[in-house]
């Protein structure tokens, strides 16, 4: 026990050792200011803490002890969830952990209404009242001061204990009013029970969590007051109550009447609607409350249960129907259309796919055969995968990209992130310059990259590109300093050179000529460019 | 230790709310003798967790516990408790398992015991269903939940869903009993401040159940000053934002639940993955829980020095007694704080790992952009391109929701081809989440320019009876955010963010790299500040929904025998909707500032993610 314990501690001397001052020197964090995030040259820093440094220190501090000695003593109380469905991987069950309360005693209940007990060691007396039906009440005592008494040697001691007490007249005359009082109380409750209780007072049951009766109000004023009353003291329960009892007992055209001049009385109906699954009930009062957003959004989501892309675009088309000659939506409408004809065309290009693909001979089909479904994928996936299959073919096919983008009016800069993604994936760098490429009015070509060119240097570079291909886009980043960023990350070194040469900074270039490989040519390209002396260097 | 005195103001002790729902757990237990099966709400068993342990359960009658599905249970013995959260939907499928034994001829005994509240409503589908005389019902008051020593949560985050988005008032009873349970323990709060429709009610609701429960003995002191509650839709903004405290961080990338946080092999250098609480007893996670994340590595390479030497400590040790006792006290002290250093470093690596990959940078300056209101197009242009990209939908989500509520809502043509863009790339089946989003008032198109005039409209029809059609109203018309309008007012955007002091900071804005202070908080101080609305009308008048203020008088307030003289310093802030753990941050650090201490409550701790999480209409 010792012994390890003290290697232990020797694994940690060593390693705390081992990296000297300097260590700690270093890993003072630099001033931050709002954009924090400077370049590093060592690594990438965020919120001015460097990655490395980071990680340099949680591992000198995981081998100090070994990391799995150091959690070992884990005090886990965990619960094996019995699953009556056959699910057994653990982590989607959950567990309880406790270490704290093992010791919890529990006092069993001395009478119906439960009253615990617990000391604690607060200075205040409090009485907590939770609950408010009565069963199941549970009042809590602070402190309460304990009645210790020598322990009474029978039930008769403890009675004789009591002392007698002397009973004034006025006494007596207090207790017989009172006797009257609760006499009347009583025969009021009789008669009670066949009549309403105010209605403030059964919305305050409900709250309270007390037995109530609604059968009472019978008028149709009472109903609504009824219905007021929960809606004035807030209760979303005794709302709904109160608009469900409303809604039984009336007739339906007097009920609509009613609920539409109480906003919150319908919001708490249809939430319960919802919640009950009661869906065409829902659509009904949706519709009488003319609110056709909200039928739309209904059926929309009705329409999307089938899990089949042919049955969904079925069900789609169905609403679109319903829905034409609302012209409130049909922005909207229009775009569930366009969910349609995806659908369709996606099983209709799947449909094809599978045949090219069990010919074997489409070479982007053999090297990559498609791990997933088409249907049902959005439409920027779907372009992405024509671009990938099917890039090259003429327009008027259902699965060239070109097509697509025109038929769905993708963006000029949607597209071309999906191509250009596709095609550096299959590492096709012709076909990427042709898609960089514009003509002009006069025949000429021109290169142009709507989502600006240090982004398909980005996306090319992720895809391992030469970096003569690299160097071909950085050119063209119009702003001196991201290229000269972008070109050096990605060791472009002739474009370093050129934007160097552009920004006259000599001292730079010479810096940078020990970051050139050695009797390279860029190594020469950079010496000539030094020693070029067009060139008016600011320094 | 010298902390206390550092702390200032004492605040009262929150562990008794755990107390007493743990005691009603094992009383309702216990009230079914016997063993008896378990059957927990998927939606409890994290909360539970700070509650009660499975040993706990044991203890008292559990044989088996199961997790609420929509499957038959099988075996088990013949004594079955629900423990569920008062919903219809679950209350159906309880209903339907009791049915499915019926038909198998299966004899049970069952309870279902609800949390927070037994609802009349549940009471109605049991009956409805027929098995109403078969079940008997209780009640477990577990509302407000201990997270900390200053952090309370009801762990009710479909609160944000039922209430802003339906409109469902079933959980108000539920906050106020909160309330009135914190007061019956705490004594009762004089000062009571409120913005918003949702925080009017919930006062109103508060007041009327402690009449209900008649004069309180004065023998509680008053320990809690000043209550302020605040709706969510007075401030959407401070949630969307990302997170950069160490705390905020920990929640965006691991996802902190009901306090714990669970760390994988990545951070713990293991195979293993290790659960944690979250708390301020851990000296180390306390020191740096509220920083921004740019000054934490620097304390934990410091600490890491400073645990060395302590360590180095065993190697003067001149006797055997002095080695004793070095093994029995300190070595054991130092473990722990050498695992929590081991583990929050590990987890700074991760973040930050997890920040430099991609654009983060371009991202905080987009953020920054929309805050400030200044290069909004290259902020459209920035989120148009994560949607090109297809990056993170609820990311995507979450800055198209923060333009929207920076602007003021988006002009028509931003809209529209945000909107098919977003569908395009997502799927159109998220028109739903967008259904959603634009009732909320989160993501929608500017209306023609009588903006102005809609919180007129707003007003005015909350004061037609009963607050008649005006949840109608406010559901339909966009809520026009005046969020520049306030941002001004408020001064939450500091003037000179390029030196800002991020490491001793003298701002509140420091939560946000000082680019931004969360409004709730600085409406929070303002009014704190006044004793009422008095002097920021102006502001308010900006903010959804009503305010109001109760103040006791200043005579009466002192002389309540037994009152804790630092009541008056401590607020306790309920977050009507949830509330970022930035926002407990920037309130810690606001009492700090000012000399108060704040207990903050809250529906629910979220962060942007959980918040467009829970509106969505579609997986």
């Amino acid at each position: 026990m010792a012994g390890s314990k003290k290697d232990q501690a020797r694994m940690a001397a060593a390693a705390f050792t081992a990296e000297d001052e300097d260590y700690w020197e270093e890993s003072s964090v630099s001033a931050s200011k709002k954009n924090m995030f400077d370049d590093e040259e060592e690594g990438f820093t965020v919120l001015g803490v460097s990655e490395g440094k980071a990680a340099r220190l949680s591992s000198a501090l995981r081998s100090t002890v070994g990391a799995d000695a150091l959690f070992a003593d884990e005090d886990n109380d965990d619960i094996t969830w019995e699953t009556s469905s056959n699910i057994s991987n653990s982590s989607s069950h959950g567990s309880i952990t406790s270490a704290e309360y093992r010791s919890a005693r529990y006092t069993p209940p001395a009478n119906r209404s439960g009253s615990l007990s617990t000391t604690s060691s607060r200075s205040t007396a409090a009485t907590v009242k939770l609950g408010g039906s009565q069963d199941n009440s549970l009042s809590v005592q602070f402190n309460k001061p304990k009645i210790t008494r020598s322990e009474p040697m029978s039930l008769e001691d403890a009675i004789v204990d009591v002392p007698a007490k002397q009973v004034t007249a006025t006494e007596v005359s207090k207790l017989e009013t009172e006797i009257q009082f609760l006499r009347r109380q009583v025969q009021l409750g009789e008669r009670a029970r066949w009549t309403s209780l105010p209605v403030k007072e059964t919305v305050k049951r409900i709250i309270l969590g007390q037995p109530y009766s609604l059968e009472a109000y019978k008028s149709l004023q009472d109903k609504l007051a009824l219905l007021d009353a929960a809606i004035r003291m807030h209760d979303g329960d005794a709302i709904t109550i109160a608009v469900l009892f409303l809604k039984r007992t009336v007739r339906k055209s007097i009920f609509h009447q009613e609920l539409i001049k109480r906003p919150v009385a319908v919001n708490h109906l249809i939430h319960f609607l919802w919640c009950h699954y009661d869906l065409d009930e829902l659509e009904e009062l949706y519709k009488m409350l003319r609110r056709m957003e909200d039928v739309f959004v209904l059926k929309y989501k009705q329409a999307l249960a089938p899990s089949q892309a042919a049955g969904r675009a079925q069900s789609i088309a169905a609403v679109v129907r319903s829905f034409q000659h609302d012209s409130s939506l049909a922005p909207d409408s229009t775009l569930l259309l366009e969910q349609c004809t995806l659908l369709q065309r996606q099983l209709q290009i799947q449909e094809e796919d599978k045949k090219i693909a069990a010919g074997g001979k489409h070479p982007v089909f053999r090297d990559h055969p498609p791990k997933a479904q088409l249907p049902l994928t959005p439409l920027t996936t779907t372009l992405y995968y024509c671009s990938f299959y099917h890039y090259n073919e003429s327009d008027s096919s259902l699965s060239s990209p070109l097509s697509i983008k025109r038929d769905f009016q993708v963006s000029d800069k949607q597209y071309t992130w999906s191509a250009l993604n596709a095609l550096a994936k299959l590492h096709r760098w012709k076909e990427i310059e042709a898609l960089l490429t514009s003509k002009n009015w006069f025949g000429g070509t021109k290169m142009k990259a709507c989502i600006g060119f240090e982004k398909v240097v980005e996306i090319l570079s992720k895809q391992k590109a030469p970096v003569d291909i690299l160097s071909k886009y950085l050119a063209y980043i119009e702003d001196p300093n991201e290229r000269l960023a972008l070109a050096a990350k990605h060791k472009c070194h002739r474009i370093v050179v050129d934007t160097l040469i552009q920004l006259k900074d000599r001292a730079a270039l010479e810096d940078y000529r020990l970051k050139t490989p050695d009797y390279s040519l860029e190594r020469q390209y950079l010496i000539t460019a030094l020693n070029n002396s067009q060139v008016k260097w600011k320094n | 230790m010298a902390v206390s005195a550092v702390l200032g103001p004492k605040l009262p002790d929150l562990q008794y709310l755990k107390r007493l729902a743990r005691d009603q757990l094992v009383h309702l237990l216990e009230s079914l003798p016997g063993r008896k099966d378990l059957v927990i709400d998927p939606d409890l068993m994290t909360p539970l967790d700070r509650i009660a342990g499975a040993s706990l359960l044991k203890q008292h009658g559990v044989d088996k516990i199961f997790k609420l599905e929509r499957t038959k249970i099988h075996g088990g013995c013949d004594q079955l408790v629900y423990l569920v959260r008062s919903k219809l939907t679950t209350t159906k499928l309880i209903a339907d398992q009791i049915t499915a034994d019926i038909r198998d001829a299966r004899k049970r005994k069952y309870k279902i015991i609800m949390t927070p509240r037994r609802l009349q409503v549940c009471d109605m589908v049991l009956e409805h269903e027929g098995v109403f005389g078969l079940v008997s019902i209780e009640e477990l008051h577990l509302d407000l939940i201990p997270l900390d020593r200053d952090l309370l949560s009801m762990e009710l985050p479909q609160f944000f869903r039922d209430y802003f988005l339906h409109g469902d008032q079933t959980w108000l009873a539920s906050i106020a009993k909160s309330l009135v349970n914190i007061q019956s323990l705490f004594g009762p709060i004089p000062n009571v401040y409120g913005q918003g429709r949702c925080a009017k009610m919930v006062a109103d609701m508060v007041e009327m159940m402690m009449s209900e429960q008649g004069e309180r003995q004065s023998s509680v002191g008053c320990e809690i000053g000043h209550l302020f509650l605040i709706d969510r839709d007075v401030d959407y903004v401070t949630p969307l934002c990302t997170q950069v405290t160490y705390e905020g961080l920990l929640d965006d990338i691991f996802g902190i639940k009901s306090g714990s946080v669970e760390f994988g092999p990545d951070v713990t250098g293991t195979d293993k993955s290790i659960k944690i609480m979250l708390s301020g007893e851990d000296e180390v996670f306390r020191a740096i829980r509220d920083r921004h994340f740019s000054n934490v590595f620097g304390f934990l390479s410091a600490k890491a020095k400073e645990l060395q030497t302590s360590y180095d400590k065993r190697h003067n040790l001149k006797s055997v007694q002095d080695m004793k006792q070095f093994v029995s006290e300190e070595l054991s002290n130092l473990k722990k704080q050498h695992k929590a250093l081991t583990l929050h470093i590990g987890a700074c690596e991760t973040i930050t790992k997890n920040k430099s990959r991609g654009d983060f940078e371009e991202q905080m300056r987009t953020e920054h952009g929309l805050l400030e209101g200044v290069d909004v197009r290259e902020c459209i242009n920035f989120i148009e391109e994560s949607i090109n990209r297809q990056h993170s939908r609820t990311e995507v989500l979450r800055l198209l929701c923060m333009l929207s509520s920076t602007q003021g809502g988006l002009p028509s043509k931003d809209y529209k081809s945000l909107k098919t863009q977003f569908l395009q790339s997502y799927g159109t089946e998220h028109l739903l989440t967008l259904h959603n989003l634009k009732k909320l008032g989160l993501f929608v198109e500017q209306q023609a320019p009588d903006a102005t005039t809609n919180k007129l409209t707003d007003k005015m029809a909350a004061k037609l009876t009963d607050g008649m059609a005006s949840l109608q109203l406010q559901l339909q018309l966009p809520k026009k955010s005046q969020f520049r309008a306030v941002s001004r007012k408020l001064n939450l955007i500091p003037k000179s963010a390029e030196n800002f002091e991020l490491r001793n900071p003298n701002d509140m804005a420091y939560v946000f790299s000082g680019a931004y202070a969360p409004l709730s908080c600085k409406l929070i101080e303002q009014v704190l500040q006044r004793e009422g609305w008095t002097g920021v009308e102006d502001i308010a008048k900006l903010l959804p929904g009503d305010n109001f203020v109760h103040l006791k008088a200043k005579s009466a307030r002192g002389k309540s025998a037994g009152s804790n003289p630092d009541s008056d310093k401590i607020v306790l802030v309920y977050f009507l909707g949830g509330c970022s753990y930035t926002e407990v941050s920037a309130l810690r650090f606001l009492g700090k500032q000012k000399g108060y201490r704040f207990l903050v409550a809250t529906t629910a701790l979220i962060n942007g993610g959980k918040l467009i999480e829970s509106v969505s209409g579609w997986k």
